[in-house]
């Protein structure tokens, strides 16, 4: 997801695809119940302005024998200006994501960046602040985001997903701030890869044939 | 290759979008947009309100389409900025921009606005002023675009005549190709603009009050209707594909401005509506269809229409707005998509004597019917439109409105149960005189009036299953007194921008405040100017636009309303020479 296409929310991203495959020629499955719904997911909500090379689509399509390179294919054509697909494979056993990795792009130099994720590495928590519908509250980056590194001018940081929660990628850009002896700028960031890991099985489940 | 003034531009504007409000609002890029970066004319077409009201606007989009795909000059969209963006805009000092390319307004030939409602003409203002050009039309030079207003509202230019250079009046696929063409012929603004003055659908106001007559696009009927419009992103209030069936509506109700403004009926045909309806469905991925119209029911086609769109995609969501109240309609709704649970009817007046004043020629036991009819087709959700403020309104008009959404429950009980789940949604608006109507020498209803009969309806009608709503009185005050406005209108539309008003259709920015302040600075009064009455021999400060239809008839219209007699709807029923037809432009029905 490049240029202005990441001023899209996830919400509207989710719409764009569908419209997408829908001009492709595809139908997606919707769900049963009394309102319907399209099975399709987008892992991890990206935030508005976050830019992107790594999102994973999960989508139900009607229909056997589908071709994963057709489906590329014709994807591609229909998807608008930014919305760039760049595989398509059946889908696997069921994985939850566990982090992703970020590039965050600040006009400031190397080695104030270097100094600055350095004193971030030392510090032993680091807080800011987080304002959403329930409130104000402090959320210590640093325990999701241990190990910011400059690599080609740039930052890059892997945020895991813990059981209590996670950390914007905008959150650890202002707890480098924090760290930093100057301003760093306004910083540009994109997502570089989602990670996952296969789905553990549940305790006493059995397997179906 | 941008220039670096346009790079520059464009990290501005990206510096900007990450801390406004719903950015998608400005980053264009949807599919079916058309992006022309080497035509040498450019068009920025403007919806004065937010890109979610803009977006689903048609008119715009089959402008959009006409410029882009018919002519050489490009076409780019722009829609008011939301006032957090404006507010940042203006304080970073960045100017109006167009949604294809980032490219400012300001340096486009042509700023083109579509006026479809009064309470956007603050929102003209805000673009005008946020894209750089000089407020008043007087004040412009030669750098400057033309700014050119058109759209049902431009009817009455007045309000905004001194800040407009011209006013498209009527439908504008007839004429904008030549108005691309004298964009084309000369560089230069002044010789432009004389050339402008020359066509007849083309009101200048700094030519002075001449006659300006309503284009009617002749060939509607056998034109091909747009097959790719602009897919909006999630946040537009319509997204859906649309045909335009029919344009133009001879029922003749006395209150409406679009029954006059676009005669005579032109209908396309069957084969067209359904080709386009497909395409665009293919198209833009959309998977519901709307055939619009002012009154889809009387399309002659429409049976074979939705027949044969079904036949072609069985499962398609097939909608059909604005619908003639009896059981016909109530069927083809429920014929043309069978998981629809809400329909919604327009009686318009709950009693007998007001529909024919009015004109609307349905009976109370039309009504009953189509409402049995909706409840026996399954639907849970009936949503009635009534208006008060009517001429000659008494309170038995107002008590009908009660009557009749009680009347609606007992039918929907009768079909869902005592306690059955539906809802009887009575939705009431106020009477608002537009000009170029049989209605147009009518005040508005005192606000204190209006204010005692909502406040009767909502003690008059509550209970289980029966929701009501009513429309803000503030609003429609501001929307009759601009409405009917004149030149001096225009002097307080300027103080109340000046002083904070924008987006006045939006509840949360609506400044009752400002606009009577304003409207006290001209030496006005808002409640006056929205009560006015004028007499059949006052001059109206749009009798300079010519609609086609015959000041004679709408007088006479107005005299049968006193009369509370109907008049007829000449397809069916004979011609009542209102003047709209000439020549070759008259009624064309696809089934006659």
């Amino acid at each position: 997801m490049r240029d202005r296409a990441r001023f899209l929310s996830h919400l509207e991203m989710v719409d764009v695809l569908l419209a997408a495959l829908r001009r492709a020629g595809y139908a997606v499955t919707l769900s049963q119940g009394m309102r319907p719904k399209p099975v399709i997911s987008l892992a991890l909500a990206r935030g508005v302005g976050v830019a992107s090379e790594d999102e994973h689509l999960a989508v139900d399509l009607v229909g056997d024998d589908l071709d994963p390179a057709q489906v590329l294919e014709r994807l591609a054509a229909t998807c608008p200006r930014g919305v760039v697909p760049l595989s398509c494979a059946p889908a696997g056993p069921k994985a939850d994501v566990t982090g992703a990795s970020y590039r965050l792009a600040f006009p400031a130099g190397a080695a104030e960046l270097e100094g600055a994720c350095a004193a971030y590495r030392a510090a032993p928590a680091l807080e800011v602040e987080r304002s959403g519908p329930k409130g104000r509250r402090q959320i210590d980056v640093r325990r999701f985001a241990p190990d910011p590194t400059v690599e080609d001018g740039a930052v890059h940081v892997r945020i895991a997903i813990l059981e209590d929660g996670s950390a914007k990628p905008d959150e650890v850009a202002r707890a480098l701030q924090q760290c930093a002896d100057a301003d760093l700028g306004r910083v540009a960031i994109t997502r570089l890869q989602v990670h996952t890991a296969p789905r553990p099985a549940r305790v006493g489940a059995t397997e179906t044939p | 290759m941008p220039s670096v003034e346009q790079h520059d531009l464009q990290a501005r504007i990206e510096d900007l979008l990450g801390s406004v409000e719903k950015p998608s609002r400005y980053i264009g890029g949807e599919t079916n947009e058309t992006v022309k970066p080497d035509a040498a004319v450019r068009i920025a077409l403007a919806y004065p309100d937010a890109y979610e009201v803009g977006i689903s606007n048609q008119a715009l989009q089959i402008l959009y389409g006409l410029v882009n795909d018919r002519t050489p000059a490009a076409a780019e969209r722009v829609y008011c900025p939301w006032p957090d963006m404006a507010d940042a805009m203006r304080r970073t000092g960045v100017p109006l921009f167009t949604l294809e390319t980032w490219r400012p307004v300001a340096d486009c030939d042509l700023l083109g606005i579509t006026l479809q409602a009064e309470l956007t003409y603050s929102n003209v203002l805000e673009l005008i002023d946020l894209a750089g050009i000089p407020l008043h039309a007087a004040e412009r030079g030669p750098g400057d675009p033309i700014v050119l207003a058109g759209g049902p509202s431009a009817s009455n230019p007045m309000p905004l005549a001194r800040f407009v250079d011209a006013f498209f009046m009527g439908e504008a696929e007839e004429g904008m190709d030549r108005i691309v063409a004298i964009l084309e012929a000369t560089p230069d603004r002044a010789e432009r603009l004389r050339r402008l003055a020359e066509l007849p659908y083309l009101y200048l106001p700094a030519a002075g009050d001449l006659p300006v007559e309503r284009a009617i696009f002749r060939d509607f009927a056998i034109d091909t209707a747009p097959t790719s419009p602009v897919v909006p992103y999630a946040s537009a209030i319509f997204s859906r594909a649309s045909v335009e069936v029919m344009r133009g509506c001879t029922r003749g109700c006395r209150f409406c401005h679009a029954g006059t403004w676009y005669r005579p009926v032109r209908e396309r045909s069957v084969e067209d509506v359904v080709r386009v309806g497909l395409e665009q469905l293919g198209c833009t991925g959309y998977d519901e269809l709307s055939l619009t119209s002012l009154a889809t029911s009387d399309y002659t086609g429409v049976e074979r229409a939705i027949r044969e769109i079904k036949a072609a995609k069985p499962d398609l969501h097939l909608s059909l707005p604005s619908n003639r109240v009896d059981t016909g309609p109530v069927a083809l709704s429920a014929a043309a998509n069978g998981r629809q649970r809400s329909i919604t009817l327009a009686p318009e007046a709950a009693t007998q004597r007001m529909r024919d004043i009015i004109c609307k020629t349905i009976t109370d036991e039309m009504i009953e019917r189509a409402i049995d009819a909706a409840f026996a087709a399954g639907y849970t959700s009936l949503k009635m439109y009534f208006m008060i403020g009517l001429p000659l309104e008494t309170f038995e008009e107002v008590q009908g409105i009660a009557d009749l959404g009680y009347r609606a429950r007992e039918i929907g009980r009768r079909h869902h149960g005592e306690g059955g789940r539906f809802t009887v949604h009575v939705s009431v608006s106020n009477f608002v005189p537009k000009p170029h109507t049989p209605f147009q020498w009518d005040g508005m209803a005192p606000p204190d009036q209006l204010r005692v009969k909502q406040d009767y309806l909502r003690r008059a009608l509550r209970g289980r299953q029966l929701k009501l709503s009513l429309h803000d009185v503030r609003t429609s005050l501001l929307e009759a007194a601009i409405g009917r406005g004149d030149a001096i209108t225009g002097d307080v539309l300027e103080a109340a921008w000046r002083a904070g008003a924008r987006f006045d259709a939006w509840t949360e920015h609506h400044r009752e405040d400002v606009w009577r302040a304003a409207f006290g600075a001209a030496g006005r009064d808002l409640e006056v100017e929205a009560t006015r009455e004028r007499g059949p021999l006052d001059p109206l400060p749009w009798d300079h636009v010519r609609s086609g239809v015959s000041k004679e008839f709408l007088l006479d219209e107005w005299y049968q309303s006193r009369a509370e007699r109907p008049t007829g709807d000449c397809r069916w029923d004979g011609c009542t020479d209102c003047g709209a037809c000439v020549g070759p432009v008259r009624n064309r029905l696809v089934e006659a």
